[in-house]
């Protein structure tokens, strides 16, 4: 469904990406782990259609999408991407609901009408009777599960969620993986989650890792998760053709 | 310590730089405002200090010289006119002058020779017989460059240094010693109490604001410092690390302001108020003052600084967190409306002593300072009102900031609610200037001792000749004969009215004869002077708004760059944002634009309304609306690109 070929991107002369292949299909989710600086982010801000990568092609469904207008990749943001951050996503001055109805709001959608949904999904996220609280109000994880709301209620096909957890306790943080994973299921979208948490990454169906902005080591593929797509992206393993900075990178092990 | 605080503002990267800049770029504003406001009130003084010598007090005993004066006019212009006798050798200089004027000598100030430049003999400086000019008054016999005054020498036993002046302008015949410890004319005291309502006006938004950025700053710096407090500083430290980082911006601020004030001063003094512009020394409040205020906004901001920090102090870790909005509480409308009913009922009860007026200006301040309490009550229901009934998203987020932190949004507004404020107080009141110039026929005419009125007349009427037709009236303009004086009134044609007033003046000593219309020429120039009071005022409302919304636009982005940038990131596009950032400003600007232009004509109606309506006043009014909401709404939008560079940074962070 959303996949990239060759994606390079350089910051300065640093390169951020050097050559990355990615691939992930509906109902599947992908990690992403590897070191600080390792390109994590920027692979997912570049398959996001947030920047450009300055060679290389990123597509969803068959239509490249890096080469849209910046308008066309918001619009595709706001209507087929769904983001979960750290912390910070939401709007403090806005009521649970109302940061929930956002994106459909923004997409149009009367305000009425807009919260019907979003109380429902609230609803779904255990999040009952909360809904006229501010994210100030709102303990860490509540506050996580009202961003995973927001996410989903725009029924995304892919979700990319940047250490989604990292804010969290572990408890709080397995409990809101586990609601990520289930909607994500759900809805048949796909996910791709960038994490230094190896806990996380082991509940998705397979992890890739990336070291100085190329894919590292042999990807991890999950229980059931033999989508072909998985094996593809294996297999188009990019060559190293020591034009990084830093040269090729030994392979390491990948977690688990 | 001062050495770390400076290094945490370097250091503290572009965002932290700006935000300091912000600030003292604020305080620099406030102070210059500040010290225009405070220079102006010395500025009427000098001028009333420089001309009290024409006003000097009776000598005890025999004096050294004999003083008079009369307003003298010609066409549309009034001319001050001096008349000086030595009684002895030993009457002094006069001020501006290097000896005491013989008798037949005139001495005019520049602006008069000005304008009598080209004007026949006859059609004015034969008013005093026979003389001659014999020098030009200096700066110190003037109250501003361009005031037009005559110093006539004459003899003591010429009639017009005994004739009794019964003009309110005109000071009657008197010995005097010299021409120190006079008394000021009376305008300057009444010039000095409107510079004072100015200087208020002016004062309250720029120290509201300069306080309000000083407290951006430390808001900006929270995270930081509730870091500092959780790796073990004391609060007392982080206290003192802030004010120094923020008194150091006050600082430069203010001397930044100090300096621009001294730079722009000559420019100050352009502007004309009571017939002329200023002696560029007048608009120096001298050292000691302008010292006060140099050092008084650093203490200000340290203040407000202050009352900022006490969240961050607190708690190490409260200051992220956000919790649901506090209600400003009503008692902030309370205070606001029994200080306007006060003030309304002081304006009725008292009367016209200094106390009175002094209590009343008090008292305005107070009701100016409480809009500030009033103001951002008010937007936090308009949010909360809108909020319910917002449609859109952009409405929805307008709504919901003004409703989180109406103080913020306030301060953005309060400059052009202030401006309204003002303009609605003025919109009443009446600003008409009457026509003097001549018309096809005139009449002129003079009080005098009623004993002597039908020979003078008799004499006056024979030295027209044709010019004009003379006889004794009852009364005539203004002037009404009583028991002891009667009224000589003269016809003539526009043409021959300069050349019938000089025949007039020379042969009646005393007050100089005059048009009804000639009044008008004194209340002409108070109403010209109010009218570019008040544009100074507005005009420095107006930039002090703008600036603040600039500022504040500029500063709520950089609080919030990191939710814009996640919100970009999820695909809002800059246009929702912009909207809802204007309708933030908007949206209480229409509103309190409004009911603040309804509280000034309120208040002042009764006060001024009784003079009558004038198209003049809606006309600053209508203006001052359309110009404050432009200028405000260009201000925001000079932090879009800002905005868009602080969405759009993507630049790789630590993963």
């Amino acid at each position: 469904m959303l996949s990239a070929r060759s994606l390079v991107k350089h910051f300065g002369t640093a390169p951020a990406l050097d050559g990355v292949d990615f691939a992930v299909a509906p109902g599947e989710s992908v990690a992403v782990t590897g070191p600080s600086g390792s390109g994590k982010s920027t692979l997912l801000h570049c398959l996001a259609g947030i920047i450009r990568p300055d060679s290389g092609e990123v597509r969803l469904y068959d239509e490249r999408i890096d080469t849209l207008s910046e308008r066309s990749r918001s619009h595709l943001r706001r209507t087929r991407f769904a983001f979960l951050f750290q912390f910070g996503q939401l709007l403090p001055e806005l009521p649970a609901e109302e940061n929930v109805a956002l994106p459909l709001m923004l997409g149009g959608t009367p305000r009425k009408a807009a919260l019907e949904p979003a109380r429902a999904q609230l609803r779904r996220l255990g999040l009952e009777g909360k809904e006229h609280r501010r994210p100030g109000e709102l303990s860490g994880g509540e506050a996580q599960r009202v961003a995973l709301a927001r996410a989903l209620v725009v029924r995304p096909a892919v979700v990319f969620a940047d250490e989604p957890t990292g804010a969290l306790d572990r408890t709080t943080g397995d409990q809101v993986m586990g609601v990520l994973l289930d909607t994500v299921a759900e809805l048949d979208a796909a996910l791709v989650v960038v994490t230094h948490d190896p806990r996380i990454a082991s509940r998705c169906t397979r992890t890739i890792e990336i070291r100085d902005g190329r894919l590292s080591g042999t990807p991890r593929t999950g229980d059931g998760a033999s989508t072909g797509l998985a094996d593809a992206a294996a297999a188009s393993r990019p060559v190293i053709d020591g034009d990084g900075r830093f040269g090729a990178e030994p392979v390491v092990e990948v977690w688990r | 310590m001062t050495e770390l605080a400076w290094r945490l503002t370097r250091l503290g990267g572009r965002s932290a730089l700006l935000s300091t800049g912000l600030t003292a770029l604020a305080v620099a504003v406030a102070t210059l405002l500040l010290q225009f406001a405070v220079a102006g009130n010395f500025a009427f003084d000098a001028r009333g200090d420089r001309t009290s010598w024409r006003d000097a007090p009776e000598a005890d005993g025999t004096g050294t010289a004999i003083l008079a004066t009369a307003v003298d006019h010609l066409g549309g212009d009034s001319i001050t006119r001096v008349d000086l006798a030595a009684l002895d050798g030993d009457a002094p200089a006069p001020p501006g002058m290097d000896a005491f004027p013989a008798p037949g000598e005139v001495w005019l100030s520049p602006a008069a020779a000005d304008l009598l430049d080209g004007v026949p003999e006859s059609e004015f400086l034969a008013r005093y017989g026979d003389v001659e000019v014999a020098g030009e008054l200096g700066a110190d016999a003037l109250a501003h460059p361009n005031e037009m005054v005559a110093v006539v020498g004459r003899a003591a036993d010429d009639p017009a240094m005994t004739a009794e002046r019964f003009s309110a302008d005109g000071v009657s015949p008197r010995e005097i010693d010299g021409f120190t410890r006079g008394r000021a004319d009376a305008v300057y005291g009444f010039y000095m109490i409107l510079m004072v309502l100015a200087a208020i006006l002016m004062a309250v938004p720029a120290a509201v604001f300069g306080a309000a950025a000083a407290r951006l700053t430390v808001s900006r710096r929270d995270e930081r410092l509730a870091t500092l407090r959780l790796i073990g500083a004391t609060p007392g430290q982080v206290v003192r690390l802030t004010l120094i980082e923020t008194v150091l911006a006050a600082v430069a601020g203010s001397v930044a302001g100090t300096v621009a004030w001294m730079l722009v001063t000559p420019l100050v003094a352009l502007i004309p108020i009571d017939g002329g512009r200023w002696f560029v020394a007048d608009l120096w409040a001298g050292a000691p003052w302008t010292a006060v205020v140099a050092l008084g906004v650093p203490v200000l901001v340290a203040g407000s600084a202050l009352i900022g920090l006490r969240s961050v102090v607190i708690s190490p870790l409260g200051v992220a967190r956000r919790v649901k909005p506090k209600g400003l509480r009503a008692i902030r409308a309370a205070v606001f409306v029994v200080l306007s009913i006060m003030f309304m009922v002081a304006t009725q009860l008292v009367g016209g002593s200094m106390v009175a007026v002094a209590i009343l200006i008090v008292l305005f301040a107070a009701t100016l300072a409480a809009v500030n309490l009033i103001g951002p009550w008010t937007v936090q229901r308009l949010g909360r009102i809108l909020a319910r009934t917002a449609k859109g998203p952009a409405r929805l987020l307008a709504a919901r900031r003004l409703a989180e932190d109406p103080k913020a949004a306030w301060r953005t507004v309060s400059g052009v609610a202030i401006a309204g404020f003002i303009a609605g107080s003025v919109a009443l009141f009446p600003m008409l200037v009457t026509d003097t110039s001549a018309q096809s026929t005139e009449q002129i005419a003079a009080m005098v001792p009623a004993a002597d009125a039908e020979a003078l007349a008799a004499a006056l009427s024979a030295e027209l000749g044709d010019r004009a037709e003379v006889e004794v009236v009852d009364s005539s303009g203004y002037l009404t004969a009583d028991g002891d004086s009667a009224v000589i009134e003269a016809t003539t044609s526009g043409a021959d009215l300069e050349s019938v007033r000089t025949t007039m003046t020379a042969a009646l000593p005393g007050d100089p004869p005059e048009r009804e219309i000639d009044s008008s020429i004194m209340s002409n120039r108070l109403v010209g002077s109010v009218r570019i009071g008040v544009t100074v005022v507005l005009a420095v409302v107006f930039a002090t708004a703008a600036v603040s919304a600039a500022i504040s636009a500029i500063g709520s982005v950089l609080d919030r760059r990191q939710t814009y940038r996640l919100l970009h990131l999820a695909g809002t596009p800059q246009r929702v944002l912009d909207q809802a950032r204007r309708q933030e400003t908007v949206l209480p600007l229409a509103f309190l634009g409004g009911a603040s232009v309804l509280t000034g004509m309120l208040l002042t109606a009764p006060v001024i309304g009784a003079m009558g309506f004038d198209v003049s006043g809606a006309l600053i009014l209508g203006a001052t609306l359309a110009i404050g909401t432009a200028s405000v709404i260009a201000a925001g939008a000079l932090s879009r690109p800002l905005l868009r560079s602080v969405m759009e940074d993507v630049s790789p962070r630590p993963d």
